[in-house]
């Protein structure tokens, strides 16, 4: 195929994909923009394996006092802390990154990172944490006996344990005393066509969206385009774990 | 029917009495055979009699269960069908939303408390820990502890929320 051919491909591309988005938004209600993922998935199919959901996090945009991604998560999924931050729920914190010798620092949000070969997975003795087929990595809290052995062996210190009684839940995230719990990637919302919270949060703030989510199998995602031309890196990337989350400027 | 505490108290005792009374009866069944044939049924009429005024007080006393309808026109299922089976269908549908992401509507825990919510006196659903709650009528009644509330909300989201996540598109049913 020759190059103008290419270029005509790309602009009738551009046009349809602008006619679709003009489509979605004139049907929804006025006022209602949706920040939502192309082509989710019908509420009664399996997610499949073909899908890798993944963040890239831009830390050259992440501001070091901003802390709305850990606002947006905690409000999403009804995390409220006791007071006590040595065993609060946190599925989402901010971390500071300080070099000594450049003095230079930087601020990212960490995270469960979605491990490909997650040792959670691996070190759980009933079964109830396990990588879904799209890439998430959730505990299903009817068979966690709460043993907590996941938490030891998470590298990145991404879960929780939930040591009080809880009420008034969210009604899509079910949380209770004597389970582990992490970031679930807003499942829930991922599974209807939006993206997680965080992600829209940050998209909001004044730094721009340092926060990327999408499906890192689709060539056609801004993900995949991204993580293709540009330089990034996995935190502790000697693990081989392959995390689903991705850094850059770190 | 609601019984008055009298009757109550009366219909009690005479279901503590039940054991006592029925004992020689019942013994009196198994030697019927020992009687003459023509004998036989004069001696039953009176006992079935007997027994008779012993069982019919105590199923008027049982308490009688009407849980409040829910908000839609029928349920998912026939309420026969529901009354034994929707832990089962809970069960099901608990595995394949968790794990395989599925999540339909028709036997979703989510929508089986935003359809069965019982406001209390401001207008507000009540919690599972109010004995007014759909599910505890009936769990009260036969005795029968629900786990699923200690992590499950048991009311729906506050409408100001609700909004909100009305405003996505429910792709399929």
């Amino acid at each position: 195929m020759s190059e103008s051919e290419n270029k005509i491909d790309d602009y009738r591309r551009r046009f349809l994909g602008q006619g679709a988005a003009i489509a979605a938004t004139v049907t929804l209600a006025p006022g209602v923009i949706l920040n939502s993922i192309a082509n989710a998935k019908p509420a009664d199919e399996a997610v499949s394996n073909k899908v890798r959901w993944g963040f890239l996090i831009d830390t050259n945009k992440c501001g070091s006092g901003c802390n709305d991604c850990v606002t947006a998560c905690n409000e999403e999924n009804g995390l409220t802390g006791f007071n006590r931050p040595e065993t609060d729920a946190q599925w989402i914190r901010k971390v500071t990154l300080h070099n000594k010798q450049t003095q230079h620092s930087l601020s990212l949000p960490m995270m469960c990172q979605h491990c490909e070969n997650p040792p959670c997975v691996d070190v759980c003795p009933t079964g109830a944490s396990f990588k879904r087929a799209d890439g998430i990595v959730l505990v299903d809290k009817h068979t966690c006996i709460g043993c907590r052995y996941c938490m030891m062996a998470c590298p990145y210190k991404a879960r929780s344990f939930v040591h009080e009684t809880l009420t008034d839940q969210v009604p899509e995230v079910p949380r209770g005393k004597g389970t582990v719990e992490s970031c679930t990637l807003c499942v829930h919302r991922v599974d209807r066509g939006d993206i997680p919270a965080c992600a829209e949060a940050c998209a909001k703030t004044d730094g721009g969206a340092a926060i990327l989510f999408g499906d890192l199998n689709n060539p056609d995602s801004d993900i995949a385009k991204r993580v293709a031309s540009e330089s990034s890196t996995q935190v502790r990337a000697d693990f081989r774990l392959n995390p689903g989350v991705r850094y850059q400027g770190i | 029917m609601i019984p008055k505490p009298a009757q109550v108290a009366i219909l009690n005792s005479v279901r503590l009495l039940r054991p006592i009374v029925l004992q020689p009866v019942l013994q009196t069944v198994r030697r019927l055979h020992l009687l003459k044939p023509t004998q036989r049924p004069a001696l039953l009429l009176p006992l079935i009699l007997l027994i008779s005024t012993f069982l019919l007080p105590a199923h008027a006393a049982a308490p009688v269960l009407k849980p409040m309808k829910g908000k839609g026109e029928r349920c998912v299922e026939d309420t026969e069908f529901m009354r034994k089976n929707h832990m089962e269908l809970l069960l099901h549908q608990r595995d394949e939303t968790v794990h395989r992401g599925i999540r339909t509507k028709k036997h979703n825990l989510k929508e089986c408390i935003s359809c069965h919510a019982i406001n209390d006196a401001n207008g507000t659903p009540v919690s599972a820990a109010d004995p007014k709650h759909f599910c505890r009528q009936c769990h009260d009644y036969t005795s029968v502890k629900i786990d699923c509330f200690e992590c499950h909300s048991s009311k729906p989201r506050p409408s100001s929320r609700s909004v909100r996540s009305s405003s996505t598109p429910n792709t399929s049913d």
